[in-house]
């Protein structure tokens, strides 16, 4: 149940609570990092492993939603477990609105952190999979030249040779060499894994 | 309203003090004599008449005084009293000289000192031989009486009575006097005095209507100046004899008459003075001893006179006046001529005339119009009736006086009380005049006072509270002022107590108090109700943390390996945070009680920081920041801690609410404390808001008043109120640029420490 290949971050001003919390997620296995304010947190380099953020919704300064704002705008892949204190309930809905993985009333049940935790890292290192998945098939795609994507961009709208060639002013016989060398450099086995990496990389 | 009330007493004091140093009774001054050798000299001094008359009395004390006062030692001064005008035979005379004889015969008499001709006549003729040689001294000669020829020296002294000093001084004293009635006896010597007072009154006939009273018997006397008209004078020279033959000594007949008299009395000598006369240019019988006793001393070469030895002893008549007399005639202190010798300086009502005018100033305005009525009327000096009538409504108004009024003696004893006096001790007699202080106020009361009449009696001038258990067991609060009576030189002759029964006002005090006490607690319950989910936050933050710390307590000693350390570490913060929550509840229950305000001193500073604590939360919620700018050498204040701290809480909340409108990053109070003056401390909120309306600055501290429509409007009246009640002043101001300053004052503790 540790994973001590994640990072939980956590942030809250007051000192004792953060300490706390610091101690509790420890405890349980993780790494944790604590920072009393979100600019300390954004000010700071982090490392990119699979982690978490544990947010206080209400902070002087920049208060948890900023936080969270400002990491989506830099597009920051990072699960957020707020922790809500006493009649909070507005901030929670816009909280969740803009995404995020967990809510934990304060005093926080162990389990629950813990549990939400697990939950939002596993869910981070299945993200952080899918984008590095992601990122190898578009170096796939990059590797194509300009008359492969074209031949590529046809091959997903269902087109035969055929009608391809005849598409691009050419012959059929150099739209199969073409068709082959997407195979190759997609490594594709099949029109229907063609077309799975391309949906991956939101392509239709 | 108590400051009030002690202010309005201390008003008292000085006019007092006036009272006393103008009242204070004119010492006479002691005069240094000379002391010379001193042989064995015998004085033989014999007085015609019993040894009753009063003036013996004066001119003996004379007499004596100057003696000794030369060295001559009292065991060689020989009275004797011969009694002759009431033993005229030749056989009391013929017993008498053989006394005489039997006596002195064999002393060695050095001189002799007679009073009146008869013991002169005496010593000259049937006593010869016991005292062939010795001179004489002879007192009080009538003005027609020839002294036998002879060749033994002697020193005459002759009555003189200054009947035209006494009626000038008399017209003075009494401007609208028309008629003078003279009072005079029968006997011969009676005569010799009305045929000196006919000649000397020749200047006033025709101005004034002079009426001798001289061949009545004393009841017609009494009968006739019973009924003397306004504008009467009683003139009085001597009554040896009346009409009926009966004789009366001066003192006696003055006595009688000044019972019923209706007009004013003179006199001519002082054994009259005291007892009913006003005075008047006077034979002072003591003043004659004092000299007769110091030319004593010069013939008997025991003291050397400035000039030859006089051999004539004249002694000029002395303006006396009797204060009693000249108050109760209300005859103008004024018209005395310088070097007046007033004797009974006494203590009466009128001693207490601005006492009681004062008194009349706070309790009855109304009552002050009459005093300023019989005032007006007192300076018309319409002598008889004005006179007795202030005098009698000075003594109703002292005792319909609320107020307790008494003149206490150094032996503390009454000397004077009003009628609320005796009254409120639960004495049904008017007058407590020579009863001590202990019996009248009980044992418990005056155990309570006695300090504080010691203090009066040293001379220190006293003001204080008490509490008053009075006989019957009743608790009662008086406030009280003693202010000694002190003479010229210095020494205490007793003290003024006014006092004034506070119980009423000190209940009704108290439940004004009570009651403020209580709208403050409902307040302060109320307010902190708004706050509940802040406050509830504060609460919160230490108990999720020892959750936290707890659990992860529990998880590390799950562990193969437990890290001790970290659990150590783990319990000194779930410590750390639940002293941290108990404090927060404590601050909360302390201001949630309904206890009794309690004065201490306080650091105010501190009392600021405690009040941002609880209003953290809050504060954060509404986004406003708090900025303090505190005096960190500021002493402490006094003051209760609660109701202090719910003024600064209902200062912030009232600032946080004038900036709602305003955009977040605009919120911000600033909070400042400092000195006012030398004895007080200030605390200034202010804000950045809309500032104050202008029009309705006026009704802000108004209970009711709000601005908010969720405000109950209490906030700042309550506030003032615990201000004032502190001493302190709480105002609110408009700042130059935004927003609002709310300003309060409060005073610096005496005693420093916090």
């Amino acid at each position: 149940m540790t994973d001590s290949a994640a990072i939980v971050f956590v942030v809250d001003d007051d000192p004792s609570v953060r300490r706390s919390l610091k101690r509790l997620i420890k405890s349980a296995g993780f790494t944790v990092e604590s920072f009393a304010s979100a600019q300390e947190f954004l000010e700071r380099p982090r490392p990119d492993i699979p982690g978490c953020l544990v947010l206080d919704i209400h902070m002087p300064g920049v208060s948890g939603l900023d936080l969270q704002d400002e990491l989506a705008a830099a597009e920051v892949n990072l699960p957020i477990i707020f922790l809500t204190g006493y009649g909070t309930v507005p901030a929670s809905v816009r909280a969740m609105k803009a995404g995020a993985v967990d809510f934990l009333e304060k005093p926080v049940d162990d389990r629950a952190l813990v549990d939400a935790i697990q939950h939002a890292v596993e869910r981070n290192r299945r993200a952080r999979r899918e984008q590095a998945e992601i990122k190898e098939i578009q170096g796939r795609v990059d590797s194509l030249s300009p008359r492969e994507r074209e031949v590529f961009s046809l091959l997903l709208t269902g087109m035969l040779n055929k009608q391809i060639a005849f598409e691009l002013g050419t012959t059929e016989k150099t739209i199969k060499v073409h068709r082959g060398r997407v195979m190759e450099k997609m490594q594709a086995g099949s029109m229907a894994e063609l077309a799975r990496l391309a949906g991956k990389l939101g392509m239709r | 309203m108590r400051a009030g009330r002690i202010r309005m007493m201390t008003f008292f004091v000085p006019l007092l003090s006036f009272i006393v140093l103008a009242c204070g009774p004119c010492a006479g001054v002691g005069q240094a004599q000379p002391r010379g050798a001193q042989g064995e000299k015998n004085i033989l001094i014999l007085h015609s008449y019993e040894s009753n008359l009063p003036l013996n009395e004066l001119v003996d004390r004379g007499l004596s005084a100057a003696l000794e006062s030369g060295g001559i030692v009292s065991r060689s001064h020989f009275f004797e009293y011969l009694d002759l005008l009431r033993n005229p035979g030749a056989e009391h005379t013929k017993q008498l000289v053989e006394m005489l004889r039997l006596r002195y015969g064999r002393r060695n008499v050095d001189l002799i000192i007679t009073a009146f001709p008869e013991a002169l006549q005496l010593v000259l003729n049937e006593g010869r031989s016991i005292f062939p040689d010795v001179p004489i001294l002879a007192l009080f000669l009538p003005p027609d009486f020839r002294t036998p020829k002879t060749n033994r020296r002697i020193i005459e002294h002759r009555i003189r009575l200054d009947m035209a000093g006494t009626l000038k001084l008399a017209l003075k004293l009494v401007p609208g006097t028309k008629s003078v009635y003279v009072v005079n006896g029968v006997h011969a010597r009676d005569k010799v005095f009305e045929n000196q007072a006919r000649r000397d009154f020749k200047e006033w006939e025709g101005k004034l209507d002079f009426r001798y009273l001289t061949d009545m018997s004393m009841e017609d006397v009494l009968a006739t100046v019973s009924s003397a008209p306004p504008g009467t004078i009683i003139f009085f020279i001597t009554m040896f004899a009346d009409s009926t033959g009966k004789g009366y000594n001066a003192r006696d007949a003055v006595r009688r008459m000044r019972e019923v008299s209706t007009a004013p009395i003179f006199g001519l000598y002082d054994t009259a003075l005291g007892h009913g006369i006003v005075g008047g240019s006077l034979a002072s019988f003591e003043r004659i001893g004092t000299k007769a006793g110091q030319l004593a001393l010069e013939i008997l070469g025991i003291t050397q006179g400035l000039e030859n030895t006089a051999a004539v002893l004249d002694v000029p008549p002395v303006p006396m006046f009797d204060w009693r007399e000249l108050r109760h005639w209300n005859l103008s202190v004024d018209a005395l001529p310088a070097g007046s010798i007033v004797v009974n300086k006494e203590l009466t009502l009128w001693d207490f005339r601005y006492y009681i005018i004062g008194a009349l100033a706070f309790c009855l305005t109304e009552t002050a119009l009459v005093v300023i009525l019989i005032a007006q009327r007192r300076r018309r000096s319409m002598a008889e009736e004005a006179r007795r009538a202030s005098e009698r409504q000075l003594r109703l108004m002292a005792d319909s006086l609320p107020v307790l009024i008494a003149y206490i003696d150094r032996e503390q004893r009454y000397q004077f009380n009003n009628l609320a006096y005796a009254t409120w001790f639960g004495i049904s007699r008017d007058s407590l005049r020579g009863t001590p202080v202990r019996e009248v106020v009980g044992d418990k009361a005056y155990e309570s006072v006695r300090g504080y009449i010691d203090r009066a009696l040293a001379g220190e001038e006293v003001q204080f509270e008490a509490e008053l258990t009075t006989r019957d067991g009743l608790i009662r609060y008086v406030q009280a002022l003693y202010v000694p009576h002190v003479d010229e030189r210095g020494g205490v002759l007793g003290f003024y107590a006014l006092i004034h029964d506070i119980t009423e006002h000190r209940r009704v005090d108290l439940e004004i108090q009570r009651q403020r006490d209580e709208l403050a607690h409902v307040s302060r319950v109320s307010t902190l109700g708004e706050l509940t989910a802040s406050l509830a936050h504060e609460i919160h933050q230490p108990l999720a943390a020892i959750m936290s710390n707890a659990q992860a307590a529990l998880r590390f000693l799950a562990h193969d390996e437990p890290d001790f350390q970290e659990v150590r570490d783990i319990l000194q913060d779930i410590v750390a945070d639940d002293k941290r929550a108990n404090e927060v509840i404590q601050r909360l229950r302390l201001l949630l009680r309904r206890a009794r305000p309690e004065l201490a001193p306080l650091a105010l500073n501190e009392l600021i920081g405690d009040v941002l604590t609880l209003l953290k939360w809050e504060v954060f919620l509404r986004g406003i920041t708090i900025e303090v700018d505190l005096d960190a050498d500021l002493p402490p204040v006094v003051g209760d801690r609660v109701q202090l701290q719910q003024v600064i809480l209902n200062l912030v909340l009232n600032a946080a609410d004038a900036m709602a409108q305003i955009g977040p990053e605009s919120r911000k109070v600033i909070i400042q404390t400092g000195r006012q003056g030398d004895g007080e401390a200030k605390v200034a909120v202010r804000d950045f808001g809309t500032g104050l309306d202008r029009q309705n600055l006026h009704r802000l501290f108004d209970p009711f008043y709000s601005t908010k429509p969720e405000g109950l409007g209490m906030g700042l009246a309550i506030s003032r109120s615990i201000v004032e009640t502190h001493g302190g002043q709480l105002w609110a101001s408009n700042n130059p640029d935004r927003g609002a300053t709310f300003t309060f004052t409060i005073r610096i503790s005496p005693r420093g420490e916090a």
